[in-house]
């Protein structure tokens, strides 16, 4: 197999929605937003002074929890600004590029330190940008994935012309 | 009718996990029609992806990805746009 591998370039198949589907959402930025803040204060409660085998191993769940969620956070931002927000946007809130990037490097830094004014900060960062979104954000007009099976003709016709 | 009865492709991203991880390689079957819950690949603007059949029609077949939090449910292509079925993962 290594060898077909070698000798022939094998395309990709993508398995995310490259596609233009229009659908975005900020409650998973929120939320692990949150999650974030929620890590920090108890691996803050944690006693460090002779910690027991429990308490390492919670203390170690959190990081693993924190770290995630502090990428989800970079994911969904960087998603929003690069995907959902257009030039328009950027004219109606000139501060928007600084205000994701602020927020992209605080869920950086939430992942490098464990510090709840810092996780505090991303999750007001967070709800700044999603304010933008929700201001911005237009509603799907139909409903293309039930349009199938309520009405096939129609909607192959309109789909095919 | 495809030219070869079977095609290699790697895949790239997450919205097919937890059956199909980034960097999986799959063989489809391009001589083959497709039923709802088979795993195809399909060309779209120059792209090829791969995601499951939801439903299918005539002259259409509506495809999502498995993990929903990664992909969202993308509608139908054109049965012409199907390259194949996924027969194998490795």
């Amino acid at each position: 197999m290594k060898f077909f591998k070698e000798i022939f370039k094998i395309p990709e198949a993508l398995a995310h929605c490259d596609i233009p589907c229009g659908i975005y959402e900020t409650n998973t930025l929120l939320v692990s937003a949150q999650t974030v803040i929620r890590m920090v204060e108890v691996m803050e409660s944690i006693p460090m002074d002779k910690p027991s085998l429990k308490d390492r191993n919670n203390f170690i769940r959190c990081v693993r929890v924190k770290e995630d969620h502090a990428q989800i956070c970079e994911e969904q931002l960087v998603t929003l600004w690069a995907d959902f927000f257009k030039p328009e946007h950027i004219a109606q809130f000139p501060d928007l590029h600084d205000k994701v990037w602020r927020a992209i490097k605080l869920a950086s830094e939430n992942k490098l330190d464990v510090n709840i004014q810092k996780a505090k900060e991303l999750l007001v960062a967070c709800r700044e940008v999603a304010a933008m979104f929700d201001q911005v954000k237009v509603e799907p007009k139909e409903d293309l994935s039930g349009s199938v099976s309520d009405n096939p003709d129609a909607f192959k016709k309109k789909l095919l012309g | 009718m495809k030219l070869f009865p079977v095609s290699m492709f790697v895949v790239r991203g997450k919205s097919m996990i937890p059956d199909y991880k980034p960097g999986d390689y799959v063989i489809t079957f391009n001589w083959t029609d497709v039923r709802a819950g088979d795993v195809v690949i399909f060309k779209l603007n120059e792209k090829n992806y791969i995601k499951r059949v939801r439903k299918t029609l005539k002259g259409l077949v509506e495809v999502a990805g498995d993990n929903e939090k990664e992909s969202s449910k993308i509608g139908p292509v054109k049965r012409s746009d199907i390259i194949g079925r996924v027969v194998l993962l490795y």
